[in-house]
């Protein structure tokens, strides 16, 4: 895993509602690009393709197109994919584009694909890859997740896609205020082990390994909290603010956590007595449908 | 230090693709899940063959009336099915450790440099054991293989056992092979030692409990150097194990410790820890 990130690196996840939103996001995206001199490549479904280069208006070839589906069949396998058939496809593609010197923006929909299918680790994978090509070549990455993959009837409508008229191009290091991740996990025994990756790789790109243990186990005994004791699928958000990460989990159980000497027989209890030492704080916020917990840690020793 | 496996200098422990098992190393404890018949069938040839060429005293298992066993009589110095030969129908873990043990003894006396079995494991089902059992009986098996030097494959249908019984043995045996890989190992290091990987939490739980019941039964060490993530739910598992037998802890890593501290894991007992032997 490269440690250093390239200086010209840069990466946007955003979830999106409607697909117009998308669209002329994405757009958008494409046309600051070619405007400033820069190059596109697009891997999404045809149809996403059809309407953002149409939106965006720019020249023919400014935007390399290819789709997302037959993309992810090249390098694909058995459900994983293979990091050296990624490099060769994706990777050189990558690599040629930027450089011919000008800034190269990507964005890509295979991830999101991946995810829908119902293959979290794929997808999560597929990620971890993307970022590594981030890493070592300079360009940009857009990553767009549908809120169909984290639609529930109860869940209130995830925060809106982020304006873009500001500088949509983030830089990796100390992430901006605010930025963070929300995701929706299945109710299933290997969720808790899927949201402690996507907390670590988080981590891993902001440069804060050193809050890694202690976030692994509070997102762990969260999220194991939540698919035992709560009714369905839980919502991970990582997000950071200033020094601190915070971590929360919502699920659909109205029954509050109890911390106190009584509880700390049970498994649950135990759990959140911990959740206590390692956190800076914590607390619990009731919802419409649910319940978020949250936690935030900074390094900071106590 | 413990001494590594015998006559196998290299690997001591590894999750295995189908394909090495063409080259598999002596004194290795496999557990191979497997699709269909034919794959086993050739598979096995080549694993008795293997054995044959190493001078080990090869056995087939499988169950009585298998064609496929049948077939591989030819090949093997004994086929059977260990249920009806030696254990008269029931699955008796300590009559099956002590027939590992004798015929290893008769083999060597017979010129053999050691055992070799090839093991279709539907033998196991006319004996009807639940999960438990199985995982208990690889995970004391491990150990006599390890101190035996034996090479063991333990063939396991996708098709006959349920995903509890695939899932808890695969992490049992120190050289899985096929799907689901596993996501915690616990197998025999040798000396008393027993070797804890990978990762615990709510997915395994239940192997998890399972695997440590069967080993916490005498005073033993387990080192925990290898293990990369445990949650409070298995700390409390392994505190449960501490408690019932004299277990010891190895290599505990500092957020181990530290957690056992956070999680008032120490009100039930300090973390038992062993002295590192270097």
């Amino acid at each position: 895993m490269p440690t250093r990130v390239h200086p010209q690196a840069g990466h946007l996840v955003q979830f999106y509602e409607k697909d117009e939103e998308l669209i002329g996001a994405v757009a958008h995206y494409f046309a600051h690009g070619v405007e400033a001199g820069g190059s596109g490549i697009m891997i999404a479904t045809p149809a996403h393709i059809a309407a953002c280069v149409d939106a965006a208006g720019v020249a023919d070839g400014s935007i390399l197109t290819l789709d997302a589906a037959e993309t992810l069949g090249k390098f694909m396998v058995g459900g994983a994919p293979d990091p050296l058939a990624f490099d060769a496809t994706v990777g050189n593609l990558v690599r040629a584009a930027a450089s011919k010197g000008a800034p190269l923006r990507a964005y890509g929909e295979m991830v999101t694909l991946l995810w829908e299918e119902g293959n979290v680790t794929g997808a999560l994978e597929l990620d971890a890859l993307w970022y590594d090509l981030l890493s070592s070549v300079g360009f940009s990455l857009y990553c767009a997740y549908s809120t169909a993959i984290l639609s529930d009837d109860q869940a209130e409508p995830v925060t809106s896609v982020r304006q873009l008229h500001s500088d949509i191009v983030e830089s990796f290091g100390p992430p901006s205020a605010g930025a963070g991740i929300r995701l929706l996990f299945p109710a299933e025994k290997d969720s808790p082990r899927h949201a402690r990756r996507v907390v670590l790789e988080t981590l891993r790109r902001w440069g804060r390994n050193d809050l890694s243990d202690d976030a692994a186990l509070i997102v762990t005994e969260l999220a194991s909290n939540a698919i035992l004791h709560g009714r369905g699928r839980f919502r991970l958000t990582i997000s950071s603010r200033g020094e601190a990460v915070r971590i929360e989990i919502e699920d659909t159980s109205t029954a509050l956590p109890v911390r106190g000497a009584a509880a700390a027989q049970d498994s649950n209890g135990r759990g959140l007595l911990l959740v206590d030492s390692l956190s800076e704080r914590w607390g619990v916020e009731p919802t419409a449908s649910g319940k978020i917990v949250w936690s935030e840690i900074s390094g900071v020793v106590r | 230090m413990t001494s590594p496996r015998p006559a196998n200098p290299g690997l001591s422990s590894g999750i295995l693709t189908e394909a090495s098992l063409g080259a598999l190393p002596r004194g290795a404890h496999v557990s191979w899940v497997v699709g269909d018949d034919q794959r086993y069938a050739d598979v096995a040839r080549s694993l008795i063959a293997q054995g044959t060429a190493a001078g080990e005293k090869v056995f087939a298992f499988g169950p009585s009336g298998s064609e496929v066993l049948a077939a591989l009589e030819t090949d093997a110095a004994v086929a059977m099915d260990p249920l009806v030969e030696f254990l008269n129908g029931e699955l008796g873990i300590d009559a099956m450790l002590g027939v590992f043990r004798d015929q290893d003894e008769i083999a060597r006396r017979e010129g053999y440099t050691g055992l070799c079995v090839v093991a279709d494991m539907d033998w196991l089902r006319a004996a009807d054991p639940p999960a438990r059992a199985v995982v208990q009986f690889e995970l004391l098996l491990d150990r006599v293989v390890h101190q035996l030097g034996a090479t063991v494959v333990c063939a396991y249908r996708a098709s006959s056992f349920p995903s509890e019984t695939i899932r808890g043995v695969q992490a049992v045996h120190p050289f899985p092979c096929g799907e689901p890989a596993p996501q915690f190992q616990l197998f025999d290091e040798g000396g008393k030692v027993w070797r804890l990987t990978g990762e615990v939490d709510l997915a395994v739980e239940d192997h998890f409990a399972v695997a440590l019941d069967a080993i916490a039964q005498e005073d033993c060490v387990i080192d925990v150097a290898g293990l990369e993530f445990i949650d409070v739910g298995g700390l409390k598992t392994l505190a449960r194990a501490c408690a019932k037998a004299p277990l010891r802890v190895r290599g505990a890593r500092t957020s181990l410790r530290r957690m056992w501290k956070l999680g008032c894991f120490d009100r039930i007992a300090p973390l038992p820890e062993a002295k590192s032997s270097a």
